[in-house]
């Protein structure tokens, strides 16, 4: 076969995989804002429908109504646990990555936070915010947050600074840059991508937990999984009501997602250095 | 002050933190687990190593630890392989990059919770979609959560669906990350596409793959919010993994002091795996390096 | 380096003050001269609909009392949770709580029982006036009240009574089995021979047409967490004459009893008659087979389909009759001729005073508001959105619901007349982990994890034995005969 047919035939076959794969992502969340604006009675119709004849905003005016206190306390919550995390672990990564700092242990004590259940904690923290009056307030929520956050972007840094050879940033102090000129020329833009891929997960980390918020929220720092949640009458779901606020709590992180697109780049060749 | 004193600066704050704000809860769960703590009563006597016998003694841990053990593997194995592959397209295609990627990583922005319910929803035997196209395929319905023998799969596929995303995202910032020299030096040698790949940037990308592995491997363990919605450990106890069953134990037999029990006996297992998997991926590190 | 920390260390200290002053509330003071001015009182009820009364009344309660109602709205899931943590604090931030009465056990000892208020106002509340059903299985314990029902649970029986007033399927139903089909059903016996009888394929024919759906006889909710109270239907009346979950005498668990293995069994043998996904099924999936599909012949479940009846849809044939929807007492059992049914009263939900109240009178007085019998309280209870049950002689004797609904009277009148046969769940301390020992273990046998029903129920009462020797063998009897009393 011609080399160039065969090329041809690759990326063809490319397309199509990518674009099944596309469908395949997409489609329940297709079929969750369809039910968030299908008429209650469509629901688990047999058989199932794929679009609606009525569709109703109800659901979203509901969300609105009901659930903007809490869409408010994620973004915070969320925001802060990411900026702290993001910013500590960048912080210590590097010591880690190139000064092994406190060895092979201090990074693993670390990790090893990520290894406890946060069901096991939950009574503890419980415990711990009630006596410092945090219960119910954002601060307590966050405080929690970041031993899920901090560990994952500390550890996570690590990685992507450990990819960046080492001889990169030597050949730069020994062109004269000081340590601070090395990172911010050298290696910040290397990890770049790195970077934002971390800050979007410790974003939906702390925006998609659950446990945490139920327990440590009552009314005022209430969070959208726990307002999520809470939409059931005793027997059953409301199901229209859950996927319109569902559907509203993912703005945010698409959002987050297409702004930091730009930084998804390659990081700047050697050539630019010499 | 040496440089490398200097640098402990950098450190010192996140490791005060974090320790300020763990310490409470890590002393709290030692002790009660060697205590019988139920929180509807006032006192909580001392019980040794009582909790953890009591653990070691009921089968339905082993069957969630076999449970959550198959989880694992097949999760691992499926998001990696697939993570990767969608990762190497995204970057040989930078322009459909910025339609495909926040597009792929759909899955990742709706809460675990909701992911749960829409599964109910979609894989419902007699109303579900998923159904209705297996019979458009000429095929039976399955029973997909409700039945005993594919509910874990099921589990699985929603799991897959929501988690492989993380795993493209992160390759495809690793794969950004690498410099271009030893690519470029690579195809002036003349080398396929295979050699490269198995090299050059499966090597370079051995500290990014190997977070990956701990990242999933400890969130798998931890995954609670989906299956709790879907199934609650059912049919049975097909799916009941260890974080459903810690959560019932401590939260709804209020029985604290078991279900710290469990989670400090997991700590020596994974912590054992954790340092044997750095350890072996960082001697192949330093293997590779010397090439 | 240090500027990088300094710089990181004033970062973090705006961040923290940011974060610090986003959240929290503050106090109000007031002046006016109403009985509990600038009283809060806070009440924890389930989320969603279910909360409505409480956030509708709260302009009503601050115009009459001057108390600041604050509702907190937790899932039914979590609400045991939720509560349990604050209750056993004695943090006294709660001071009504609304739950579920399986769990007085637990609850008990941080609840203020109610009788001198009632004794004082001469039961402005009207205890009197809640069936005596509900007051048993739910507010009464050791014979004192406890609480006060907030939403009549209870089972009922709903079958296709379109398809059982076809001649042509009588016929052939007596032909088959040898009795007249009875409508409606009486025993667990002649459930099994009409869901046999019902369940046919797609194409087939039903009342003489051609069914254009798949139809089957009987559908549980058999999922994880839910099966354990469709066991209960069946074991209390296989269990009578005189149905006990414990020997009161000796507390031995009579789960594993010859009569509670044939229910077991039972229930397991009309599995082949339902449709394929009930393992999976909750509330919503029951409910749109049933109701909005149509193709469900029998089923038990809450008393939403009755308060609905009229909503049924059509059998899943060409050409159907008008839907009817048949309601009936939960199916009972013959012994020595005679017939034993039960109705089973969901000991959800209540609402109590909470012990550690920093003012138990306006926690009362909020309750008295919501619950007294009148117009206030009967219009939330007609209303099927917010999912309040009837409860009260006033709910079931209105005629204002029967002006404004017709038709519910059939449904009114044989709820109250299947009340009077209602049987409690347990209610010991530990509840949640007895019925869910019991959820489990059916849950494995009727996904096949356990061979026998024999087994499976052994295995429940050893593990049965173990918590009542954790909580106390003498203590659990004296509880389990507070329920009765």
């Amino acid at each position: 076969m011609e080399s160039r047919t065969r090329a041809v035939i690759k990326k063809s076959l490319l397309a199509v995989a990518m674009i099944l794969v596309v469908v395949v992502t997409l489609f329940p969340f297709y079929w969750l804002l369809l039910t968030s604006v299908q008429p209650k009675e469509d629901l688990m119709n047999s058989p199932p429908k794929f679009a609606t004849e009525h569709p109703t905003i109800e659901p979203y005016k509901y969300a609105f109504r009901e659930a903007l206190k809490e869409f408010m306390n994620s973004l915070a919550i969320a925001f802060f646990a990411t900026v702290v995390a993001v910013l500590f672990g960048a912080t210590s990564a590097y010591g880690f990555a190139r000064y092994r700092i406190g060895g092979n242990s201090l990074p693993f004590w670390i990790l090893s936070l990520k290894f406890f259940p946060p069901v096991v904690a939950i009574v503890p923290f419980f415990l711990m915010m009630k006596t410092l009056r945090l219960i119910d307030t954002r601060l307590g929520v966050i405080i929690p947050h970041l031993i899920l956050t901090v560990p994952f972007a500390v550890w996570m840094i690590k990685g992507f600074i450990q990819e960046v050879p080492r001889e990169l940033e030597e050949a730069a102090m020994i062109d004269g840059c000081s340590q601070l000129d090395v990172i911010r020329i050298v290696t910040l833009p290397l990890i770049a991508p790195g970077l934002v891929v971390t800050a979007l997960f410790c974003f939906i980390w702390s925006w998609n937990d659950f446990m945490f918020a139920l327990i440590l929220t009552r009314n005022q720092a209430m969070t959208i999984p726990v307002a999520i949640a809470g939409m059931r009458d005793p027997h059953g779901l409301m199901w229209n009501e859950v996927s319109a606020t569902a559907a509203l709590g993912t703005l945010p992180i698409v959002a987050l997602a297409i702004l930091l697109q730009k930084y998804l780049v390659r990081g700047l060749s050697l050539g630019s250095l010499k | 002050m040496t440089l490398k004193s200097r640098a402990r600066f950098l450190v010192l704050p996140t490791v005060l933190v974090l320790a300020l704000i763990v310490i409470f809860p890590m002393i709290f769960s030692i002790t009660v687990s060697l205590r019988d703590y139920d929180i509807r009563r006032p006192e909580h006597p001392f019980t040794g190593l009582k909790n953890f016998g009591d653990v070691l003694t009921d089968g339905e841990f082993y069957n969630a630890a076999v449970i959550t053990g198959t989880m694992m593997a097949a999760e691992l194995i499926f998001e990696f392989l697939i993570g990767m592959g969608l990762a190497l397209a995204l970057v040989n295609l930078p322009g459909a990059r910025k339609i495909f990627q926040p597009i792929l990583l759909v899955p990742m922005m709706v809460m675990p919770v909701v992911i749960g319910y829409m599964g109910r929803l979609v894989f419902e035997v007699r109303s579900g979609p998923i159904n209705y196209f297996l019979n458009l395929l000429g095929l039976d319905s399955l029973s997909w959560h409700a039945s005993p023998q594919l509910a874990l799969i099921t589990i699985l596929i929603l799991r897959i669906w929501q988690w492989t995303p993380f795993v493209m995202a992160v390759m495809v910032a690793g794969l950004l990350s690498l410099p271009i020299e030893p690519f470029d030096s690579a195809q002036v040698d003349g080398a396929t596409t295979w050699q490269i790949f198995t090299r050059i940037t499966l090597p370079m990308l051995r500290p990014i793959i190997m977070l990956i592995v701990i990242m999933r491997a400890l969130e798998i363990l931890q995954t609670f919010d989906l299956i709790y919605v879907v199934t609650l450990g059912g049919p049975g106890s097909r799916t009941m993994t260890l974080s459903l069953l810690t959560y019932l134990i401590g939260f709804r037999y209020w029985n604290v002091g078991k279900a710290s029990a469990v989670a400090w006996l997991l700590m020596i297992p994974l912590s054992i795996l954790v340092t044997v998997f750095v350890r072996v991926m960082e001697r192949g590190e330093r293997v590779g390096k010397s090439n | 380096m240090k500027k990088i920390v300094l710089f990181l260390m004033i970062c973090s200290l705006l961040l923290v003050s940011f974060a610090v002053f986003a959240g929290g509330e503050d106090e109000k003071p007031a002046a006016t001269g109403k009985p509990f001015e600038g009283v809060t009182v806070t009440v924890v009820a389930h989320s969603g609909h279910h909360a409505t009364p409480w956030h509708d009344e709260t302009a009503n309660i601050k115009e009459q009392y001057g108390i600041d109602l604050n509702v907190i709205e937790v899932t039914s899931d979590e609400i045991y949770s939720r509560e349990m943590l604050d209750l056993t604090q004695r943090t006294g931030a709660f001071d009504i709580v609304q739950y579920n009465s399986a769990w007085i056990g637990d609850y008990e000892s941080y609840l203020l029982p109610l009788d001198d208020y009632v004794a004082k106002d001469n039961d402005a509340i009207g205890f009197s006036d809640i069936l005596p059903a509900f007051n048993k299985a739910q507010n009464l314990w050791g014979g004192e009240k406890y609480s006060v029902t907030l939403d009549g649970d209870t089972f009922l029986f709903y079958y296709r009574k379109d398809l059982f007033q076809d001649a042509g399927e009588n016929a052939a139903f007596k032909a088959k089995y040898g009795y007249d089909l009875p409508d409606p059903p009486k025993t667990w016996k002649q459930v099994e021979d009409i869901a046999q009888f019902f369940t046919r394929k797609k194409g087939e024919k039903l009342a003489g047409k051609t069914l254009t759906k798949d139809f089957y006889g009987y559908a549980d909710q058999a999922k994880r967490g839910r099966v354990y109270y469709w066991y209960t239907f069946r074991y209390v009346p296989f269990s009578a004459p005189n149905p006990h979950y414990f020997d009161p005498a000796t507390m031995k668990p009579l789960i594993n009893s010859p009569a509670a293995v044939e229910a077991l069994e039972a229930m397991k043998r009309i599995m082949k008659f339902s449709p394929p996904g009930v393992l999976a099924w909750e509330w919503d999936e029951l409910f749109a087979a049933a109701m909005n599909d149509g193709t469900v012949c029998m089923w038990i479940h809450w008393t939403d389909e009755g308060r609905g009846f009229n909503k049924v849809a059509p059998l899943p044939v060409e050409n159907p009759p008008k839907p009817v929807l048949g309601i009936s007492a939960t199916p009972g059992v013959e012994k020595g001729g005679k017939l034993y049914q039960f109705t089973i009263v969901d000991p959800a939900w209540v609402a109590s005073v909470v012990k550690d109240s920093k003012n138990p009178d306006a926690a009362y007085a909020v309750l008295k508001h919501m619950f007294a019998p009148g117009p206030g309280n009967l219009k939330y209870i007609m209303d099927a959105a917010v999912g309040w049950d009837p409860s009260r002689y006033s709910h079931f004797n209105s005629t204002e619901w029967r002006k404004a609904v017709p038709g519910i009277e059939s449904y009114l009148e044989l709820e109250l007349k299947a009340l009077e046969n209602g049987f409690p769940m347990i209610k010991i301390p530990g509840a949640f982990e007895y019925n869910d020992v019991l959820d489990l273990t059916v849950s494995k046998f009727l996904a096949g994890e356990i061979p026998t029903a024999k087994a499976a129920l052994d295995a429940v009462a050893a593990k049965w034995n173990e918590l009542n020797n954790k909580f106390g063998v003498d203590k659990q009897k004296g509880f389990y005969a507070k329920i009765w009393q």
